[in-house]
C-alpha cells in the first residue's frame, strides 16, 4: 500500500510538471512527454508494471481534463501500452540503450499513427488541423529518446556507484 | 472444473489493477470534492513557476524584435492618444446623455468578474484550451467570457465543472467570437487561426480596413459583454473576385503567460 501510495504521488507529481510547468513554456519545452518517458523507462528497464499505469493515467488525465485533441489521449495510451507489453518482453533487449531507443521510437510512431488518424477524420480542414503536426511530432521524438536514454543512463549510473560502496 | 470455467489472474496482475482502480476510484472522488485544493495547490505553483521560465524565454528568445517593436508601438501610442482624446469627448458626451435618460454607469456594467488561477495548459498549439479553478459551484457558467488585464478577452469557458472549469482560448481553431473592427464598427466574426493568430472574415469590399486597426467583442453573445479588447489587425486580405476580404489578427497578449485570470459573469437576479 505504502508503495502504490509512493507511485501515486509521483504520478501527480510528474503530471503536475508536465501539464503546470512544461505546459507554461515555448513550445520546444511544452511538448515534452515527461509520463511517457518515465512510463516506458519504467515498464522496460526497471522492469515495473507501474510504467504501463503511468501510460494509462496519463491518457485519461489528458481526456478527464479535456487537454488533448478529441479526447484522443487515451486511446493512444491504450495503443502504446499494447505495443510495450508486447515488444518489451519479445523484441527488444532491457540491458541495452539501443533497444530502449528502439522500443521509444515504435511507440513515437505508433502514437503520431494513432493522432493524425484523429486529426485526419475530424471535421477540420486538414490544412489547419496538420498545421505543423511532423515538426511538433519531430520535437516529440527528440524529448523522448533524449529523456529516457538520460533516465537509462542515470540508472546504470546510480547503479555502479550503490554497487561500489 | 472445465477448462473453460475460469480465466486465471497472476497475483502481480491482480495487485497492480487493484491498485490501480483503487487509485483512480480515489482520483475521481477527490475531483468531485474539495479534496481538490492540494491537487490544485500544486498545479498552481507549477504553473506560476512555468510562467516565470516562460515569461524570461520570451523575453531572451525576442529582445531584437522588441527593439523594433518598440518603435511601432510608440508610433502605435501616439495613434492611440489621439483615438483617447475622441473617446473622452465621445464619454462626455455619452455620460451627459446618459443622465438624460436616467441610466447610471453602475447599472450598466453590471457583469461581475470571479478571479480564477491557471492549473493547466494543453501542450498542443491545436488544442488551446487551460483549466482554471473555478466551477459552476463558484457561479462560473459555459461560455462566459475569461479576460485578463483591464477588459482583453483571451477566451471563453467551454465546459464548467463542480469545481474547475475548461477554458477555450481564442486560437484555438474552434473558437469563434461576434467581434467588431474598431475603426469602422463592421460587426464580424473572429476565429481561431494557424498559430497564435486570429482570422476577421466576412469584411464587405467597401470597408476600409488598416493595419493596427483594434478589434473588439460586439457583444452579439449573451454572456460577453461589448468592447472587450481582441487584438488588432496585422494583415488585411484583398481580392477583388470576392465580395469579402479578410483580416488576420493578433491577440493583444499572450494568454499562455498569465496565471490569473477573470470570468465575468452575470449576476443573479439579472
Amino acid at each position: 500500500m505504502s508503495r502504490l501510495l509512493l507511485y501515486s504521488t509521483l504520478f501527480l507529481f510528474l503530471i503536475a510538471f508536465e501539464t503546470g510547468f512544461l505546459g507554461s513554456l515555448p513550445l520546444l519545452f511544452r511538448l515534452t512527454p515527461v509520463i511517457p518517458i518515465f512510463g516506458i523507462w519504467l515498464y522496460h528497464q526497471i522492469p515495473s508494471r507501474i510504467g504501463a499505469w503511468y501510460l494509462l493515467g496519463w491518457g485519461l488525465w489528458y481526456d478527464l481534463f479535456d487537454l488533448s485533441l478529441w479526447s484522443s489521449q487515451t486511446v493512444i495510451a491504450v495503443t502504446m501500452i499494447g505495443i510495450l507489453l508486447y515488444a518489451s518482453r519479445r523484441v527488444f533487449s532491457h540491458q541495452s540503450l539501443y533497444g530502449l531507443l528502439g522500443l521509444s521510437v515504435i511507440l513515437w510512431l505508433d502514437g503520431t499513427l494513432v493522432e493524425a488518424l484523429f486529426r485526419f477524420f475530424s471535421t477540420v480542414e486538414l490544412s489547419v488541423v496538420f498545421e505543423g503536426f511532423l515538426f511538433e511530432r519531430l520535437i516529440v521524438l527528440l524529448e523522448l529518446l533524449l529523456g529516457i536514454g538520460g533516465l537509462f543512463l542515470l540508472h546504470l549510473h546510480v547503479k555502479d556507484r550503490l554497487r561500489n560502496l | 472444473m472445465s477448462r473453460f470455467g475460469r480465466i486465471r489472474i497472476s497475483k502481480t496482475t491482480r495487485r497492480s489493477l487493484t491498485g490501480f482502480v483503487t487509485f483512480f476510484v480515489v482520483l475521481v472522488l477527490v475531483l468531485q470534492g474539495t479534496g481538490l485544493r492540494p491537487l490544485f495547490f500544486i498545479q498552481h505553483f507549477f504553473v506560476s513557476a512555468g510562467s516565470v521560465v516562460g515569461k524570461t524565454f520570451t523575453y531572451i528568445r525576442t529582445y531584437d524584435a522588441f527593439q523594433q517593436e518598440l518603435s511601432v508601438l510608440r508610433a502605435r501610442v501616439t495613434e492611440l492618444s489621439l483615438v483617447t482624446i475622441q473617446t473622452r469627448s465621445l464619454e462626455e458626451e455619452n455620460e451627459e446623455l446618459r443622465s438624460l435618460i436616467g441610466f447610471t454607469r453602475e447599472q450598466q456594467s453590471f457583469f461581475e468578474i470571479i478571479p480564477a488561477q491557471v492549473l493547466m495548459r494543453s501542450f498542443d498549439d491545436q488544442r488551446a484550451v487551460f483549466v482554471v479553478n473555478r466551477g459552476t459551484a463558484d457561479g462560473v457558467e459555459a461560455d462566459s467570457a475569461v479576460v485578463v488585464g483591464d477588459g482583453v478577452l483571451i477566451g471563453i469557458v467551454e465546459t464548467a465543472h463542480d469545481h474547475f472549469s475548461i477554458v477555450r482560448l481564442l486560437t484555438d481553431h474552434r473558437s469563434r467570437v461576434a467581434s467588431k473592427l474598431f475603426s469602422s464598427e463592421t460587426v464580424g466574426v473572429t476565429e481561431g487561426a494557424k498559430g497564435a493568430l486570429l482570422h476577421f472574415g466576412f469584411i464587405p469590399q467597401h470597408v476600409e480596413v488598416k493595419e493596427n486597426d483594434l478589434v473588439f467583442t460586439s457583444g452579439l453573445e449573451p454572456r460577453i459583454p461589448s468592447d472587450l479588447m481582441i487584438g488588432f489587425v496585422t494583415v488585411v486580405t484583398e481580392n477583388d473576385m470576392q465580395p469579402f476580404k479578410d483580416a488576420t489578427i493578433e491577440p493583444i497578449v499572450d494568454a499562455r503567460l498569465y496565471r490569473t485570470v477573470g470570468v465575468l459573469r452575470i449576476p443573479e437576479g439579472l
